[in-house]
């Protein structure tokens, strides 16, 4: 494709320009992650940074969370309306986590400034973070079993939280006496606000050296080749109506009821539309989430398709539509609560990847572990300090086209998400963790084996906790592809006392547990690619070898005769049982 | 004895720098690696540049032998014993998924299979304290069982970093049964939290230990049996050196040396000149590498990761904070399927290399576009023994500049300007994004291609000042002569620093020195200089995740200290994050101490060549401005001390070139290294 030679901007100007967009982008995040008191930001990386033009359009985005692709400019938008262009003066900070206008939940709260280039408006700055708490009806305002928005804390839309520069002190206020961690909350805040500020310096200091129509000109030109990029990528998909099913357990509220997950992939030569027409209406439990969602998460399935990776600008996504009727779990309305809006993430982008994978076999895995095993736990810190901890557990990924699953790993809606060390995790808080491993015999068999997942086992050291389980993906199991059989699905167990019996525990808030009691949690596994009885024997064998599958399995779902002594491969064995398989 | 050897072993040259201890005069000697037995190819260096062993009083070497072992997962094979319940630690890492979109994201490599990873029953609490004791007798039966071709043991158990006891005891069965192992317990190299960062260290230092060893004891025993006299070093990655007995134990420090190395020559000339603030930037065939030099003291990494933080592994320990950008000379320059002008991160190398080489390169690249420009001499390439290829260099970037409307050298100056651009971020990143102010500092080009690209780069940061050092093409081990013998100790701890007591601190701190001296006494790291202590604390505001790293004085009196302290850290992160916080709590997460034996070290200078006399001429040269300036050409061996050049201008070396814009001047400096004031700033790109 030759690009446009009449340009003011030369080509290498374009390629300066853009790169100096995602590094202004870099430097917000890495200012924000370094600054910030909670580990939801500084380890979790549930941020989000970006530079917008005027109208909330993405130059440049920097998401800590790979789902995060759409809520800054909704977030823009919805300031834009409401206040107009006018309101906006420089210096002027806004504050927005209203769910239905910005998507996701009431702890992500979004900061932004205006961007002012000789006095006119150019663009915004957005930094949008993971409070620990905003207050409401439990710590860390958010529990499967609440029902409305109105349980979840604090709700703020477009408020105004610098004037010119100058900290509002009744927001700040209001903030402090109403989050169960003001200090945290405030700390993270400012530091969302300072990283604002970083942007807002970096895009005037672009626009004074290249010139204000050079860097729209080039912005232009940097969405074009965005979008002819992914336009290329889509090309590649055979066109077609393709659809697939999955399902959330429950909503939380109403155990055992399944919440369908229906997605309909339509591809047209060079444009991909995901269509969630048929998802779920939204529920009663905390799942829910504003419209905004919708679109997150199908352009994070589009762009693992098409542009993985490429810094993201708003181009990417000109290629892709998305139908969200209003009123589903992922495009809900008020009141509906949010709270856990993001178990339906990982699950979705699996069934849009099931839906693809008859069109595209060897370019999607098969499903992940789809959800985290969620535990939190609250309480009293070694220096008397409230806290709120919840970790990221891992899962097996899905077995690829040409190799097997990665092991315990965050799941596709997460990213860089570190975990937090043990040594760390018990110098702060009371907890003793006694297990932390890969689980054999969790990866779904296959051709390409499923990644393992992760088993967990842990004390609490204190009676003044209470924790909250919140386990998704147990009945949905990860499936496999293509003749690969399903991973283990993730668990939860509760042992009251020494020696005593393991209880599985799925959904449930307010659980008080003494020292002597263990909680096991368990990463569900990846599922198989391909026919498991055309897996390498040898490779079989290696899995025993390294503890990976147990000689059942072996024998059970691959038809692999191991001599346990030697290790060594029966292969006559081995092709009679296969036979018989 | 009147010589000191700095010897750069690269994958394709060795490097040897000499200097005569009585005249200061330097002598430098390149000749060809032999990646097979490098001892071989250290002594033909030696035996090239006609020193005798015996006259060398010391004798300084950087390796790439441990970081060869590791990219190659060539190392030992390796076992592990961990507290049980964890001996998965190594495989998961810390479960993140950086590649986010990537559906096929690869997890880094795994250096112990998970046969040869074994648990033991013990465990300590946080503050260190013993739950459950170690066995010998399960130790032993364990060790017992592990196969003859083991032949390296890493031991991490949970929360050693506080305290080694049940490591050490691990430790003593190991020694007692296989003493043919080598040997890592993780407390003995760190005493830092964060068990997968830890393991990885041990293991790390395990599965590169017993190749390092015995290539370093054998190579002693060679030099020594060749006359070598006193000591031999090897730098390491924290921009010191260490004695062979200390790379024995601790071979993993070895490990990116080379750039280190001149890092530590970056920061021996500007101590010289009276420089205080520089960066360190070195430019060769596939990348450019820059670290912040502050107050005489190179910038230390806080996390370091072997092969990069996506697919790496992480190292505890000290490395200098050294950014790399994928923009070399050989990087290669194309137009993407949607128009776009891209430059790298695909480099031709140095084989095939630039089209220019002639050597079968075929994609134009930075170093073609330069000389399209006129900023490299084809006719003048390694003083006249190759000359390149012109003509096919410009017909390529024809074929690329039409893909956009423009002409050869048009494309390639948006090449150089793109290049140029993607450094200047990188510089960005650990200067201004850290709050430094570029205006503060002086840039110190080596390297290949440092020289070609160092001024326009200034000038797109506002750097007034660059220097290019004498011998700018064997830098490295230039840089091994000027560096001293230190050590690193860390011990992690936590706590209120308004509830620290002064006496306390100081008292610890005094007994980590005492530790690290034992240590470097222990090593024969201790000489005829002076030894000298940096403390530091990591600090944070209570709350926070990340601390920051701060020099803390240690002439304060108890008293006052944590005062003192505290102000360094308010106005410390009002700099480097733009915010502070002075009424709330700072809390203290770890000490560091570094103890710096100091060697003696005698002036150097680079003696000009006053042999064939080039007539100056005149060459045209594009600048990134966009306009082609007639430019006076002089050649760097024949400019003496104090002569001042006055841009535009060209100063040739044999294989790089110093280009002036008008308005830069530059001025050659005792030692032979050129010094250039910027003339005007901000239009690099």
């Amino acid at each position: 494709m030759k690009s446009l030679t009449h340009r003011t901007v030369d080509a290498a100007t374009v390629e300066i320009i853009r790169h100096a967009l995602v590094a202004a982008a870099g430097e917000m995040m890495i200012n924000v992650k370094r600054a910030a008191y909670s580990p939801s930001i500084h380890q979790i990386q549930d941020v989000c940074v970006g530079l917008h033009d005027a109208d909330g359009e993405m130059l440049s985005c920097a998401p800590g969370l790979p789902m995060f692709l759409a809520d800054l400019g909704e977030c823009v938008r919805d300031g834009l309306r409401l206040h107009g262009r006018d309101a906006f003066k420089p210096g002027d900070v806004y504050l927005s986590n209203d769910p239905f206008t910005i998507g996701t939940h009431i702890n992500n709260v979004a900061t932004y400034m205006p961007v002012f280039v000789d006095g006119a408006l150019f663009g915004f700055s957005v930094v949008r973070g993971h409070m620990v708490d905003m207050g409401g009806a439990v710590p860390g305002s958010r529990s499967s079993k609440l029902t409305e928005i109105y349980q979840e804390g604090l709700r703020l839309r477009q408020v105004k939280f610098y004037d010119r520069g100058e900290p509002l002190d009744d927001i700040h206020r209001i903030i402090a006496d109403n989050s169960r961690t003001p200090e945290a909350v405030l700390g993270d805040l400012r530091a969302q606000v300072a990283a604002c500020r970083t942007g807002e310096r970096r895009l005037q200091g672009i626009i004074s050296k290249y010139g204000l129509e050079a860097v729209r000109e080039a912005v232009r030109e940097i969405m074009r080749q965005g979008e002819a990029l992914a336009r290329m990528a889509v090309l590649r998909i055979p066109d077609g109506v393709y659809s697939a099913e999955a399902f959330i357990d429950d909503d939380g509220i109403n155990l055992g009821k399944t919440v369908p997950i229906r997605v309909t992939v339509r591809v047209e030569v060079d444009e991909m539309t995901i269509d969630f027409s048929d998802y779920a209406e939204q529920v009663q439990g905390s799942i829910n989430s504003g419209p905004s969602a919708a679109v997150a998460i199908a352009r994070m399935a589009f762009k693992a398709l098409t542009t993985p990776h490429e810094p993201v600008n708003e181009g990417h996504f000109r290629p892709l539509h998305v139908i969200a009727p209003p009123g589903k779990v992922i495009s809900a309305k008020s009141p509906a609560a949010c709270g856990w809006w993001g178990h339906t993430t990982g699950t979705t982008l699996d069934a849009i990847y099931r839906a693809l994978a008859p069109a595209i076999p060897n370019e999607v895995p098969a499903a992940h572990f789809g959800a985290i095993p969620m535990c939190l736990i609250n309480g009293y810190d070694r220096q008397g300090r409230r806290f709120v901890y919840f970790e990221p557990v891992p899962g097996g990924h899905g077995g690829r086209p040409n190799e097997d699953g990665a092991s315990t790993t965050v799941g596709l809606h997460e990213g860089d998400t570190p975990d937090v060390p043990v040594e760390v995790q018990e110098m702060l808080f009371p907890i003793l963790v006694e297990e932390s491993s890969i689980d054999p015999d969790s990866g779904g068999p296959g051709l390409y084996r499923g990644g393992l997942g992760y088993r967990r086992v842990f004390r609490l050291l204190s009676d003044t906790i209470t924790i909250q389980l919140d386990v998704d993906r147990h009945f949905c199991e990860p499936w496999g592809l293509f003749g690969g059989k399903p991973g283990k699905p993730n668990r939860a167990y509760l042992q009251d006392r020494e020696g005593g019996e393991w209880k599985l525990v799925l959904k449930e808030d307010g659980l008080r547990v003494g020292p002597g009691a263990r909680i096991m949690l368990l990463g569900g596994g990846g599922g198989g690619w391909g026919d498991p009885l055309e897996r390498d024997p040898a490779q079989v064998s290696r899995d025993v070898r390294a503890g990976y599958i147990s000689l059942a399995s072996a024998v059970d779902d691959y038809g692999v005769e191991i001599d346990p002594q030697t290790m060594s491969v029966d292969n006559r064995a081995t092709l009679g049982r296969r036979a018989r398989l | 004895m009147s010589f000191r050897l700095g010897v750069d072993i690269g994958g394709t040259f060795t490097d040897l720098v000499a200097l005569d201890e009585t005249t200061g005069r330097v002598s430098r000697t390149k000749s060809l690696s032999t990646p097979r037995h490098l001892a071989k190819g250290v002594l033909s260096a030696i035996l090239k540049a006609g020193i005798p062993l015996n006259q060398a009083g010391m004798f300084v070497h950087g390796s790439t032998i441990a970081i060869n072992a590791l990219l190659q997962l060539d190392g030992a094979e390796t076992a592990l014993i961990t507290t049980r319940g964890f001996r998965d630690v190594l495989e998961m890492g810390r479960k993140n998924r950086p590649d986010m979109y990537n559906l096929f994201f690869k997890r880094p490599p795994v250096l112990v299979p998970r046969e040869r990873r074994f648990e033991v029953a013990e465990r300590l609490d946080a503050g260190g304290a013993v739950l459950s004791p170690v066995d010998p007798d399960e130790v032993e039966t364990l060790v017992a069982a592990l196969p003859p071709t083991v032949t390296a043991l890493a031991v991490c158990l949970l929360h050693s970093y506080t305290n080694p006891d049940h490591e050490r005891l691990v430790g003593s069965v190991v020694r007692n049964r296989r003493p043919d192992l080598y040997l890592s317990l993780s407390s003995d190299i760190s005493r830092e939290r964060q068990e997968y960062e830890r393991t990885s260290t041990a293991v790390l230092n395990a599965y590169v230990g017993p190749k390092v060893s015995s290539y370093l004891v054998d190579l002693r025993a060679d030099l020594t049996s060749r006359g070598l006299g006193e000591t031999m070093f090897i730098t390491q990655s924290n921009g010191g050196m260490m004695t062979i007995d200390m790379a024995v134990e601790q071979p993993l420090r070895t490990m990116e040396s080379g750039p280190a190395a001149g890092v530590i020559g970056t920061a021996y000339i500007c101590d010289q000149l009276g420089i205080s603030n520089a960066i360190a930037f070195d430019m060769g065939g596939t990348s450019a590498k820059a670290c912040v030099i502050e107050e005489g003291l190179p910038e230390m990494a806080s996390e370091f990761y072997f092969g990069g933080r996506v697919t790496g592994l992480p190292v505890q320990g000290s490395f200098l904070e050294i950014i790399e950008v994928g923009a070399g000379g050989g990087s290669i320059a194309y137009a993407d399927a949607t128009g776009g002008l891209r430059v790298g991160p695909q480099s031709a190398g140095s084989e095939p290399g630039p089209i220019c080489y002639g050597l079968g390169g075929t994609e134009p690249t930075v170093t073609d576009a330069n000389l399209l420009v006129g900023k490299i001499d084809g006719k003048y390439f390694l003083g006249g023994e190759m000359i390149l290829d012109s003509a096919s260099a410009e017909r390529a970037l024809d074929v690329l500049g039409q893909e956009f409307g423009q002409s050869a050298s048009e494309v390639a100056n948006g090449i150089i300007r793109i290049a140029n651009s993607m450094m200047s971020n990188a510089i960005r990143a650990v200067t201004v994004e850290k709050g430094r102010d570029p205006r503060d500092f002086t840039l110190v080009a080596y390297g290949g291609a440092g020289s070609l690209h160092a001024v326009a780069i200034a000038a797109e940061l506002q750097i007034p000042t660059v220097l290019i050092p004498a011998g700018a093409s064997t830098f490295a081990a230039f840089g091994m002569l000027t560096a001293d013998v230190s050590h690193d100790v860390a011990h992690t701890m936590l706590a209120r620093l308004d509830k620290v007591d002064g006496a306390e601190l100081a008292e610890n701190f005094a007994t980590l020195e005492q530790e690290a001296l034992k240590f470097l006494v222990l090593h024969g790291g201790v000489g005829s200089g002076p030894v000298r202590y940096i403390r530091k604390l990591d600090l944070r505001y209570l709350g926070q995740f990340h601390p920051l790293t701060l020099q803390v004085p240690a002439d304060e009196q108890p008293a006052e200290i944590a005062g003192r302290i505290s102000r360094l850290f308010h106005s410390a992160h009002l700099v480097r994050f733009g915010h502070n916080a002075p009424r709330e709590p700072v809390e203290i997460t770890a000490m560091r101490v570094t103890i710096v034996s100091e060697v003696p070290k005698p002036e150097a200078l680079s003696i000009e060549s006053p042999e064939k006399k080039l007539v100056g001429s005149t060459r045209r040269v594009l600048f990134e401005s966009g306009e082609w300036v007639d430019c006076a050409v002089y050649y760097r061996d024949q400019l003496k001390e104090g002569e001042i050049v006055l841009g535009p201008a060209i100063i040739q070396e044999t294989t790089t070139a110093l280009p002036l814009r008008a308005g830069d001047s530059a001025q050659v400096l005792r030692g032979g290294h050129v010094k250039i004031r910027i003339g005007s700033t901000g239009d690099a790109s």
